[in-house]
């Protein structure tokens, strides 16, 4: 049901891509990576027979490489920068061949290396499982510090973990990733909620230095009438949902609310789950999306229906369950923005319903954070080091970018690991 | 107007031996038997070398090895295979099968036997009386057959080369062929010796020395015969600027040159067309017949024929040899011809290999200052390699997000690269030495052009004739 989207190289194959390769000097697909994996180098390491090189090579870059090869959007990054294009040629598929090389590594037990066999007294908390806090915590953890992660779910990750859609990266190999990080000796403790200020306090006692990686908030509800019914589950709690084995079927007839990437993660997945038919509605226009082209594609190939001009309004519901969704046709006017067209309403049969407009921010817990600038919803940092205006804090990913890529909360998190391990060091000398 | 095209014809005489064209197979596995040349021949080849014949021999299990290059099979090839298994009379009742069936192409026997001047006299008379068209004396097998005395054992001995051809040219009536080793200080020697032992024609260059790999598992070199290897013989693609060279080394040699059948990583039309421009009346295949088939020879044929035309030869001897006026010692070559590389901004895709290339395997005069300003001078005015990639690396990325990161345009540039990966040469400094135009990859985007220096030619002898001074230095 879930088989890769993107299946594996095989190993000949792997080196004629890697032969392909120009080995471009000060690469665009390095610079393209916001990681700045040095691609040219990995991929010759592979041509060359040297896988464990390869791999080394690139978690020196970015330690969820294995995750990376898999979720990122490639098209718009290292792959869409490729001098191919302007050759008459496909890139190279640098996202397969990354993963070629951290299968085998994992394959063959590799292990994350230490930059020093140091060991430092000082302690950080990093806050959030997810990409941001590990890449900062294997950062601190690979130059001798001691660092702990918290995360009030059971098992670390976060969004790699829960929220990433199964075809293109299984729960099992996000937590096998993980688990290289927890063997370099980076404490986890999980199930643990930082709510509230006193627990805080604690923690601002306790360590040196806090990162914060916590992501954003729940998604944002549809507030329409009829939208509390219990058919309807947000595109998040879907994918967690039967990532976790809590869902393992989708019936009937599945309407999503919104056209973003993670909108096209739910449908595609509803899909897959055996409903009988999906379909999603968006008020605007095919390129209003934000969702990446190639999603939107894979959606169509999936069988997905799009409305466009298309608001949500009500959700039918008879003890049976959901029955419907009223919609109105919108309309784009001279300025631009679309409003509703009087009159327009319509029915969309629908026996489940999944709204995906984005998440919302996680105020409570950063206003917590005293003295820390905040700006629309997302915390305010010195983008060199990811520190916050509070200096016992740092912070990234999506509470610092208001929700990207998997690889720009590494890249944060590696930036704020670097930034932190420097004032500490600046502090031992 | 129809167009007046030359209908090239590629029949040669070579030293007498006739041939509808100059492809022949050399003297190796793909000649080793009746069946397969027949096979070669109806595949269009013009003649064949068949598989040495005449002392008895054992062959090993395995005999081939080869070097891989960045994905591409077989670049060279390595065998430790001794000459023909197969008895002397099979072989000799097979070649007489084969004139019979194919009267019009070339069959060559090449012969190696011990150095007696009896055993050569005999296998002589065999050859022919089989019906074989001329002889080729094989005084080249690098391995196994040397440690007998035989093959490049004569081969590298000048004495004894001329000793044994002299000796077959007591008994031959056919054209005799004596192909030369390359593992030898210089070629010409032999070539010169075998000229003074009567041989009417030469074939060069026979396999070179070598050792292709190492296997890293086991320690054994490659080809592997039960825990030990043997140093053998390399062709192929790789080796065919050494043949080159030594081909056109014994053409431009008064006292070597003699009908040369060039050989050494033949494989398209083009390698032919340029062995006969160096003087080869035809040309040996062997690498490519076994990596591709007999097959290949349609298209040695077609191109060569279409690129005959498109000159306007119509026969190999109308172009045989041109370019061996064009070889010269370097003393004479002209020191104030200078060229410089030109960089076409609409065709560069931004790899900037050249850059690399020129930084640290040139002379540090191709800069990336596009955007910054061109600079022209010394290297010490430019910014370094490790200052361009460190500032790419510190550039914070993140990954666009459609209708909300807008792409800046404006500094992209005109050209389909982004201005600031264009590279651009320093036209004062550039020596014009090729090497940025070797490694880009696309074709014609950088080409090399003439500058004019105002200064009349003039050669490294001309210039120190009155013996040196400071400026020839």
């Amino acid at each position: 049901m879930f088989e890769d989207l993107h299946p594996p190289l095989q190993a000949q194959a792997a080196v004629v891509e890697s032969n392909r390769c120009l080995n471009c000097f000060d690469a665009p697909c390095t610079s393209a990576c916001p990681t700045h994996i040095d691609v040219p180098k990995f991929i010759k390491k592979i041509g060359r027979g040297n896988l464990r090189g390869s791999a080394l090579s690139i978690l020196d870059a970015n330690v969820l490489a294995a995750s990376c090869s898999r979720v990122c959007p490639v098209q718009v990054l290292c792959e869409g920068a490729c001098v191919m294009h302007r050759y008459n040629e496909q890139p190279i598929a640098i996202g397969r061949l990354q993963r070629f090389a951290m299968d085998a590594f994992h394959a063959s037990g590799g292990q994350l290396p230490r930059k020093t066999t140091e060991e430092r007294p000082e302690k950080i908390a990093c806050i959030g499982a997810g990409p941001a806090s590990l890449a900062a915590a294997a950062e601190l953890r690979q130059r001798g510090f001691q660092v702990t992660v918290f995360d009030k779910s059971e098992l670390p990750g976060g969004l790699n973990t829960y929220g990433v859609a199964e075809y293109k990266l299984p729960l099992a190999d996000s937590l096998r990733e993980i688990e290289l990080i927890r063997e370099l000796g980076v404490e986890f403790r999980l199930g643990v909620e930082i709510d509230r200020e006193a627990v805080l306090a604690g923690l601002e006692r306790e360590f040196d230095f806090i990162f914060l990686g916590v992501g954003l908030g729940a998604m944002h509800r549809l507030g329409i009438p009829g939208s509390d019914h219990d058919g309807v589950l947000d595109a998040l709690q879907l994918i967690e949902g039967y990532k976790t084995g809590r869902i393992m079927k989708v019936e009937g007839r599945v309407v999503v609310v919104g056209a973003g990437n993670t909108a096209i993660d739910a449908a595609v997945a509803a899909a897959r789950l055996g409903a009988a038919e999906v379909s999603i509605l968006y008020r605007r226009v095919e390129e209003h999306i934000s969702a990446f082209d190639f999603e939107y594609k894979h959606a169509k190939q999936e069988g997905v229906r799009f409305y466009w001009l298309t608001q949500a309004v009500a959700v039918h519901a008879s003890e049976a369950g959901i029955a419907s969704v009223e919609c109105v046709r919108m309309e784009i006017v001279a300025d631009g923005s679309s409003r509703p067209v009087d009159g327009s309403n319509f029915h969309v049969a629908c026996d489940m319903l999944i709204p995906a407009i984005g998440q919302s921010p996680l105020l409570g817990l950063l206003e917590n954070c005293s003295g820390m600038r905040i700006e629309h919803g997302r915390v305010v940092v010195d983008r060199p080091t990811g520190q916050t205006s509070n200096p016992k804090y740092f912070a990234g990913g999506d509470c610092v970018n208001g929700g990207r890529e998997v690889v720009d909360a590494v890249a944060d998190g590696k930036r704020a690991g670097v930034g932190i391990a420097a004032m500490l060091e600046v502090a031992h000398v | 107007m129809s167009e007046q095209r030359v209908v090239p014809n590629l029949a040669v005489d070579f030293a007498g031996i006739k041939s509808p064209n100059p492809f022949w197979l050399a003297s190796a596995p793909p000649t080793n038997c009746g069946e397969q040349v027949m096979r070669a021949f109806d595949a269009g080849w013009g003649g064949a070398v068949w598989k040495t014949i005449g002392a008895q021999v054992t062959n090993v299990s395995s005999r081939y090895s080869s070097i891989d290059w960045n994905g591409q099979r077989m670049m060279g090839l390595n065998n430790i295979e001794l000459i023909s298994d197969r008895p002397t009379e099979v072989n000799l009742r097979e070649i007489a099968e084969v004139k019979k069936k194919y009267p019009k192409h070339a069959v060559i026997a090449s012969l190696m036997v011990e150095s007696t001047r009896e055993a050569w006299h005999t296998i002589v008379q065999q050859a022919e009386d089989a019906g074989a068209d001329g002889l080729e004396l094989n005084f080249g097998c690098p391995h196994g057959m040397n440690e007998r005395g035989m093959g490049s054992a004569v081969g590298q001995v000048p004495e004894y080369a001329q000793m044994i051809t002299a000796w077959v040219k007591e008994k031959a009536r056919t054209p005799v062929i004596v192909k030369l080793t390359p593992n030898i200080s210089d070629i010409r020697v032999v070539a010169r010796a075998a000229k003074r032992g009567g041989a009417d024609a030469l074939s060069a260059i026979n396999t070179i020395n070598s050792i292709t790999g190492i296997d890293l598992d086991t320690f054994t070199p490659r080809p592997y015969v039960d825990g030990k290897s043997s140093h053998g013989g390399y062709c192929g693609p790789a080796v065919k600027p050494i043949a080159l060279n030594m081909v056109q080394q014994v053409m431009s040699d008064a006292e070597s040159v003699l009908p040369m059948s060039g050989i050494g990583g033949v494989a398209a039309w083009s390698d032919a067309a340029e062995f006969i421009l160096l003087g080869s009346g035809t040309v040996q295949v062997c690498t490519a017949a076994m990596h591709y088939g007999y097959r290949i020879v349609e298209d040695m044929i077609d191109g060569l024929e279409n690129w005959m035309s498109e000159k306007g030869f119509r026969s190999i001897e109308e172009f045989r040899g041109l370019s061996l006026a064009n070889v010269t010692e370097w003393k004479h070559l002209n020191l104030n011809y200078k060229i410089v590389a030109r960089i076409d901004e609409a065709k560069c895709i931004g790899c900037d290999l050249c850059y690399t290339a020129c930084w640290d395997g040139a002379h540090q005069c191709i800069h990336l200052d596009r955007v910054s300003g061109p600079v022209d001078g010394h290297v010490e005015l430019h910014e370094k390699p490790s200052a361009v990639e460190a500032a790419s690396r510190s550039r914070i990325t993140v990954t666009p997000i459609p209708k909300l990161d807008t792409v800046d345009s404006a500094a992209h540039g005109p050209y389909p690269t982004p201005l600031a990966r264009i590279p651009r040469v320093d036209e004062t400094e550039c020596v014009g030495c090729n090497l940025c135009s070797l490694v880009c990859p696309v074709e014609q985007c950088i080409t090399m052009v003439e500058v004019d220096t105002g200064s009349a030619s003039e050669s490294w002898e001309e210039r120190t004739a009155e013996g040196l001074t400071e400026k020839s230095c």
